[in-house]
């Protein structure tokens, strides 16, 4: 199965939640490491609030019930959702492309 | 033949019921009671939709597909007698829907208002979207509105009604908000934030009649004999299991519906899960009411799977809940009593669990500034509980240690003694801990 890539175009659109400092420099696997939005169901009340604020409509609250990250390959990773969670469901967390076998 | 599963309810205890016995007998008549027409929705959401956060087409929570391929039967109305020994419900108006097995889903409601003149048009309570739709509707931009209560309810209406312009008069009956949950500088933080919004907290304060003309509430007489006029008057101290079926049935009820391990009530093929369920805490060695979401859900999936011949026990875990006040996001976990009772509520609230009141001494390890906090309560070799005010990193962490029920003997004497030094020690302490797991 050839799963989507969240689509970052520069580092720049990586929020500051998400630690890349800690990250040693510049191995090649860790320069194609990438962000993605990464619940935790059990917080999720269900409310919607993350999908009506998602720029690219992605029903983010579905993924949520689910406890899957949120894997596709509209999302910005604007941070919107995460943001927006009144309950604090959601994170970001750094994925190597190599995981995304 | 299929075997009946009639579940009664259509919160989330009753819709995680329905699906987690769908996915193991795909065979299964199942028929959902409701007094709620509604889609199924989030109960949580309510907050956000009388706040105008978002329109109430966002409050479903499933899709037509999701809805199509669960196959239940829906049928509308309310349940008013159980015959156990018949196996068979009988709904206010008069029809009978016969089980083989059966589910009480039924919630909690709010504790109506003990005052005179509770019962007058313009005095609410927040349970569902109908009396989300009809505080919409009374909520006039420019109008003053009176909130009575502790808890989430009442802030949520009290910040719902303000953002929908009404000029909101918040009664607090103690010196402090969520006393018995929250301490004193947290309260305070709370409250201030509240102000802040232009809410107008008036402490010390009761209600001593609703007064009214026409059936229709025209203001609030406090018990110190102060008028306030108000189109709205909005009163959330508590809510309460609906445990009347199962104790006109006979069943063993306490505060709630009593249920074993198996969430399976004193009489054969009956469950309860959800708010109307008072399950075993072994840890207090009481039965205790969690009228919490994800409590109502893990139940629901446990009582549907068992109904359907599974036999899963429940094992009720720390107790937790993240959640807005004043627009801050707080996490409470495990035991974190405030200190205080709390004498704006007669009940238990939403989004609360009994267990969190217990404990009475805690130790705040981190208060960077106004509104950032971690208070701890430390036990003889874990920590029990904490409240995470504001910044939200160690939420997790704190999840991860209290319900893991980690020994922390090594840093105990650096976190009693707080401060700084304290949350360096703990994240030292975390980030090997995690290394190891
Ligand atoms: C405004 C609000 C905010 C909340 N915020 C939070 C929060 O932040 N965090 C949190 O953890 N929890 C929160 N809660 C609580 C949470 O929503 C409940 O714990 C959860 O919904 C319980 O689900 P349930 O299925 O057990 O009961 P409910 O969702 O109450 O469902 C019970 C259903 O049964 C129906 N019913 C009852 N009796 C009968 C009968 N005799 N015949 C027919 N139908 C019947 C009712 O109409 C209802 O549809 C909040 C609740 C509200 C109202
Ligand atoms: S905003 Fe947060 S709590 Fe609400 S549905 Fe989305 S993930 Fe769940
Ligand atoms: S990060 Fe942005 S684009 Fe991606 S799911 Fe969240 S709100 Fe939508």
């Amino acid at each position: 199965m050839v799963l989507p890539l969240p689509n970052i175009c520069s580092t720049d659109s990586v929020p500051d939640t998400f630690a890349l400092e800690d990250a040693p420099l510049a191995s090649k696997h860790e320069t194609l490491s990438l962000a993605q939005v990464v619940p935790e169901a059990g917080n999720c009340v269900q409310c919607g609030m993350c999908s009506y604020n998602c720029p690219m409509e992605i029903d983010v609250r579905a993924f949520a019930w689910r406890g899957k990250p949120i894997r596709d390959s509209h999302c910005l990773t604007c941070a919107e959702c995460v943001n927006r969670c009144p309950r604090g469901v959601l994170r970001f967390e750094r994925v190597s492309l190599l995981t995304l076998k | 033949m299929p075997t009946t599963h009639v579940i009664i309810g259509s919160g989330i205890a009753g819709l995680c019921a329905a699906e987690s016995t769908r996915q193991i007998d795909p065979q299964a008549v199942i028929r959902m009671v409701s007094e709620e027409p509604h889609e199924f929705y989030s109960r949580p959401g309510l907050a956000y939709f009388l706040r105008n956060d978002f329109p109430e087409s966002q409050l479903t929570i499933r899709t037509p597909e999701d809805v199509a391929a669960l196959n239940l039967q829906r049928v509308h109305g309310q349940a008013d007698k159980l015959a156990c020994d018949t196996h068979e419900i009988v709904l206010k108006d008069g029809r009978r829907v016969r089980y083989d097995r059966l589910l009480l889903a039924t919630g909690a409601l709010a504790v109506p208002p003990p005052f005179p003149g509770g019962n007058l048009a313009g005095v609410v309570t927040l349970d569902g979207l109908d009396d989300c739709r009809k505080i919409i509707a009374m909520a006039w931009s420019g109008y003053p509105a009176v909130v009575v209560g502790g808890g989430i309810t009442a802030l949520e209406l009290a910040e719902g009604l303000n953002a929908r312009g009404m000029k909101v008069e918040y009664f607090l009956r103690s010196t402090r908000y969520w006393a018995d949950v929250l301490d004193e500088t947290e309260s305070k933080i709370v409250m201030d934030r509240l102000r802040h919004e232009g809410i107008t907290i008036h402490t010390e304060t009761q209600v001593k009649q609703a007064i009214g003309s026409d059936g229709r509430l025209t203001g609030v007489e406090t018990q110190a004999g102060k008028h306030f006029p108000c189109e709205v008057l909005a009163v959330a101290i508590g809510v309460r299991p609906r445990i009347e079926l199962a104790k006109q049935a006979g069943l063993l009820v306490g505060k709630g519906i009593a249920v074993d391990q198996y969430l399976q009530t004193s009489a054969p093929d009956v469950f309860a899960a959800g708010d109307c369920a008072e399950v075993f805490d072994p840890v207090s060695g009481k039965p205790t009411l969690d009228v919490l979401w994800p409590t109502a859900i893990v139940q629901g999936r446990i009582a549907g799977a068992n109904m359907a011949g599974a036999a899963r026990p429940y094992v009720k875990g720390v107790p937790y809940n993240v959640t807005m006040l004043a627009g801050l996001k707080v996490s409470i976990i495990g035991a974190v009593s405030g200190g205080a009772a709390n004498e704006d509520l007669v009940a238990i609230t939403r989004g609360e669990s009994e267990a969190w009141r217990v404990v009475p001494k805690s130790w705040v390890v981190g208060a960077d500034d106004d509104v950032n906090r971690v208070r701890l309560v430390v036990g003889d070799c874990t920590i029990a509980g904490a409240l995470v005010m504001g910044d939200q990193t160690w939420s997790r962490p704190l999840q991860q240690l209290i319900i893991g029920k980690v020994d922390i003997t090594p840093i105990r004497p650096a976190l009693i003694a707080g401060g700084a030094e304290a949350l360096t020690q703990l994240a030292k302490f975390y980030r090997e801990w995690e290394k190891r797991v």
